[in-house]
């Protein structure tokens, strides 16, 4: 008798070792941005055409005049090692996209002085959008510059504004249109107070034999919003 | 199959609950991102008021004019967000608008044309273009009327202010109407020039060879068919830029003088062109000269240049160059581009050479440099560009990693680096496996690591990079995977497990006593019954079973058991107060077993009590069961 409890015991623990490390490593990832996360918020579709490598910044060791650097809503404040290493990377040739809506990347974008900062108040659009006002459409996108060249309109996900505070080196690669407005009171309506667009939420600044990209909208890459441009809605 | 069954019960319990744990166990996101999922959100409608608007702005580009700026607004008109139901009105709107906006823009074209070829004087070449222009204006009559239904439609369907809206459209009209006018006048002007003297004109310029910076002389001459023309300005133009105002003398001959601008491309065209002003519109037609092409001279410098040496992060390379040209150059510097920075290099006899240090942080790859000389005069500017290579010293790295480790435990990474050359050098070597490990090591080393308990167990990619404390040797990276045994993750599940299955176990032992009892009551109870056997009096056996059908009966209608120890006067006295109903007949029962194992003697009267007794008490039992 005790030997089948003994046998049942010992294939539960087994199967449920089994079990949990496969679980643990099988599942994807539902967090925000994860490149394996396949859901609404995940960035897999991201991560697969651009061929994305998912890194701590301290341990790159790249060509920096092939490779982009993405900084996606940081969620800590960066160290004077890293900051030396993302300035080096974009001197050499490198180019280093900022992406957040909180504000929470300003101190980032003080430490590179790249002469802009994100505010934080979410900016709708009653004209230009997918579906809800919260999803403004960008479709003003400077032509000149090689990065948005080919470019013709960009999904967002309740974006915020870029603040330009030193218009030196400074390119704007994409506006919100004429009717957008900053929702300073929350009520989702343009209001009286509301500051009204067009609002810069793309920027590019040159940094050295590189540059620097700054954009005001953390989930431009998520795979909801990038199957926004190619599904039921555009 | 039924343990297997258990099993796997337990152990896809156990699994939900400790993958439960796990994920509750993990932090919270610490930072509030701002996004929402398109797909649970509603659909709206465009606000009304900025449709609106946008609709308005778009109607007056188109009344003034503005057809570039019309086509613009309606392709960002095309971005608005429109709800599926509501496409095919916007939709046909939009199309109407653009149709209307290109034919008239058309009509406008061709106006200009017509205009600029009766001004040419050539009104016989302008009627094809006046043509389609009135042709195009019937059209664009149709398309508006098409235009004001759908508008109809459009207010109806958005709840677009329709007086607004139609006050614009309305105006479209006299748009339309003043095209006609237009066209009008144009047909007049033709009519009218045909009475207008004939003009000509013929330039010639020399040198057709000519340095830049030096100049030309244009000469020509304006006449008519009978005179020359005097006093009359004629523009020349250099390569489409007005370069000088000319007046004829008497005899209708003009020159100037034009300084060559330093234009460093081999050819230019020069033209002359006569519109006559004020009365002269009333006399002679406009007229422009034959083109003059002439041929530029200029001194274009070769420059050349290269890297002598293998550049390296930290260290100096030399470029060495030389410039040169027909003549000697009238500079004695050369500006140097590299990186973010430039320099300039002295020019020694038509060589130059500077030396550049490379960053040390600079990432293996080539980088431009540009050698540039300037724009001097009849110097035209020159450059060379060409890449310098930078690349690190490569270095090799053997590890040998540990098949397994358990968390919490220290283990052993043993590593080796090989490079060409003798220097010797240390590096900084780092472990990333769950958690970091800086050392600062040697060519041979050997990291001493504790995996973290905050890690699954199962394989784990640990990465060691090594970077050489001389900038100029390359990093290396490698990677690999170690199976780890996490202690807590494993504990997790395997401890429920083992709860759950000792919880089993106690049950399953508590039943194996149950039973085990049963069976020592049930051997009891026969030993009793042997036992008792033995003082029945003979010929009265049935009188016991009599009695024990009757304990059966009486037990299950009172839920009280007879225990082996319990007499028959004890258990008598124990189901009085519960059966009250049949006690009597019980008692009768008892009262007879008792004499026929205790008494000497029971008489017939009584036995026949007891059978009456135990057929009443199985009366009532069938009664109180059914």
């Amino acid at each position: 008798m005790l030997e089948s409890y003994t046998k049942i015991v010992a294939i539960a623990v087994a199967a449920s070792i089994i079990a949990v490390l496969a679980l643990s490593t099988i599942l994807p990832s539902s967090d925000d941005y994860m490149p394996d996360n396949p859901y609404w918020n995940g960035q897999n579709i991201f991560s697969k055409t651009v061929n994305a490598t998912f890194t701590d910044p301290k341990t790159i060791l790249l060509e920096p005049e092939k490779t982009t650097i993405f900084i996606i809503s940081p969620e800590k404040n960066m160290t004077e090692e890293y900051t030396i290493m993302l300035k080096n990377f974009a001197e050499s040739g490198g180019t280093i996209v900022l992406m957040d809506e909180t504000g929470k990347i300003n101190p980032i974008l003080e430490e590179l002085n790249v002469g802009v900062e994100i505010e934080p108040h979410p900016i709708m659009d009653p004209l230009y959008y997918y579906r809800s006002w919260k999803l403004p459409k960008i479709t003003n996108i400077n032509p000149t510059t090689p990065t948005t060249k080919n470019v013709t309109s960009i999904a967002t996900d309740i974006p915020s504004a870029i603040k330009i505070e030193d218009t030196r080196n400074i390119k704007v690669l994409a506006y919100t249109s004429y009717f957008s407005y900053m929702d300073l009171d929350g009520d989702g309506q343009p209001s009286k107070d509301d500051p009204a667009g067009p609002f810069p939420i793309a920027v590019e600044k040159a940094y050295g034999q590189g540059k620097i990209i700054v954009i005001s909208d953390s989930s431009l890459f998520i795979n909801s919003i990038i199957e926004l441009e190619t599904t039921k809605y555009s | 199959m039924k343990h297997k069954t258990s099993a796997l019960t337990i152990a896809l319990v156990a699994i939900i609950l400790s993958y439960l744990i796990i994920l509750a166990t993990q932090p919270p996101p610490t930072i509030y991102r701002r996004h929402v999922d398109p797909n649970s959100e509603t659909e709206k409608l465009p606000y009304q008021t900025y449709l609106t608007t946008f609709l308005l702005f778009t109607f007056d580009e188109l009344v003034k004019g503005n057809f570039t700026g019309t086509i613009i607004k309606l392709k960002e008109l095309n971005q608005t967000y429109v709800p599926t139901s509501l496409k095919y009105i916007f939709e046909r709107f939009r199309q109407l608008m653009n149709e209307l906006t290109v034919k008239l823009d058309d009509t406008s074209s061709q106006l200009d044309y017509a205009e600029l070829l009766i001004y040419s004087g050539r009104e016989d070449d302008a009627r094809n273009p006046l043509k389609a222009a009135g042709y195009n204006l019937a059209e664009s009559n149709i398309t508006y009327s098409q235009l004001k239904s759908s508008a109809e439609e459009l207010t109806k369907s958005f709840m677009l202010p329709r007086a607004q809206v139609f006050q614009k459209i309305d105006s479209i009209q006299n748009l339309i109407e003043n095209m006609y006018k237009r066209l009008q006048t144009l047909l007049e002007r033709i009519e009218f020039q045909k009475n207008l003297e004939e003009t000509y004109m013929e330039i010639q310029v020399y040198p057709e060879n000519v340095w830049v910076g030096s100049t030309i002389t244009v000469e020509g001459k304006l006449y008519t068919r009978t005179q020359p023309l005097t006093q009359k300005v004629v523009t020349v133009y250099f390569e489409g830029q007005k370069a000088y105002e000319a007046r004829t003398s008497s005899s209708g001959l003009f020159n100037c003088t034009i300084k060559v601008p330093y234009t460093y491309k081999p050819k230019a065209n020069i033209i002359a062109k006569y519109l006559p002003a004020e009365d002269d519109s009333n006399k002679y037609k406009p007229t422009a000269s034959n083109t003059v092409q002439i041929s530029l001279l200029y001194i274009m410098p070769k420059v050349e240049a290269k890297v002598l040496g293998k550049p390296l992060p930290g260290k100096y390379f030399t470029v060495e160059g030389k410039i040169y040209a027909e003549r000697r150059l009238p500079y004695d510097q050369i500006k140097v581009s590299w990186l973010t920075g430039s320099t300039t290099a002295e020019i020694e006899n038509g060589t130059f050479k500077l030396t550049l240090k490379v960053p040390e942080t600079i990432s293996d790859g080539k980088y431009v440099l540009k050698a540039e000389a300037p724009a001097s005069e009849i110097f035209a500017p020159a450059s060379t560009t060409l890449y310098v290579n930078v690349q690190r010293i490569p270095i090799n790295l053997t590890v040998e990693a540990p098949p397994i480790a358990i968390s919490g435990i220290e283990s052993n990474i043993v590593g080796k680096i090989a490079y060409e050359g003798e220097e010797k050098f240390n590096s900084t070597i780092k472990l990333v496996l769950g958690q970091e490990h800086i050392e600062n090591v040697g060519q041979e080393f050997t990291i001493k690591f504790t995996p973290p308990l905050t890690i699954f167990s199962g394989y784990q990619t640990y990465r060691l990079q090594v970077k050489p404390q001389p900038p100029w040797y390359s990093s290396v990276e490698a990677e690999g995977r170690i199976f780890i045994i996490n202690p807590i993750t494993v504990a997790v599940p395997v401890g429920l497990v083992s709860a759950i299955a000792v919880k089993m176990l106690r049950e399953e032992k508590k039943k194996a006593k149950v039973v085990e009892k049963g069976i020592e009551k049930v051997e009891e109870a026969k030993k009793v019954q042997e036992r008792e056997k033995y003082y029945v009096r003979e010929g009265l056996e049935w009188l016991i079973n009599v009695y024990w059908q009757a304990v059966v009966i009486v037990s299950n209608l009172t839920k009280i058991d007879m225990k082996p120890s319990t007499t028959i006067r004890e258990y008598l006295a124990q189901v009085k107060e519960a059966g009250k109903e049949f006690y009597s007949s019980f008692e009768k029962i008892s009262i007879v077993a008792e004499k026929a194992l205790y008494s000497p003697k029971v008489t017939e009267e009584e036995l026949e009590t007891a059978k009456k007794s135990i057929e009443e008490l199985q009366t009532i039992y069938a009664r109180i069961i059914h």
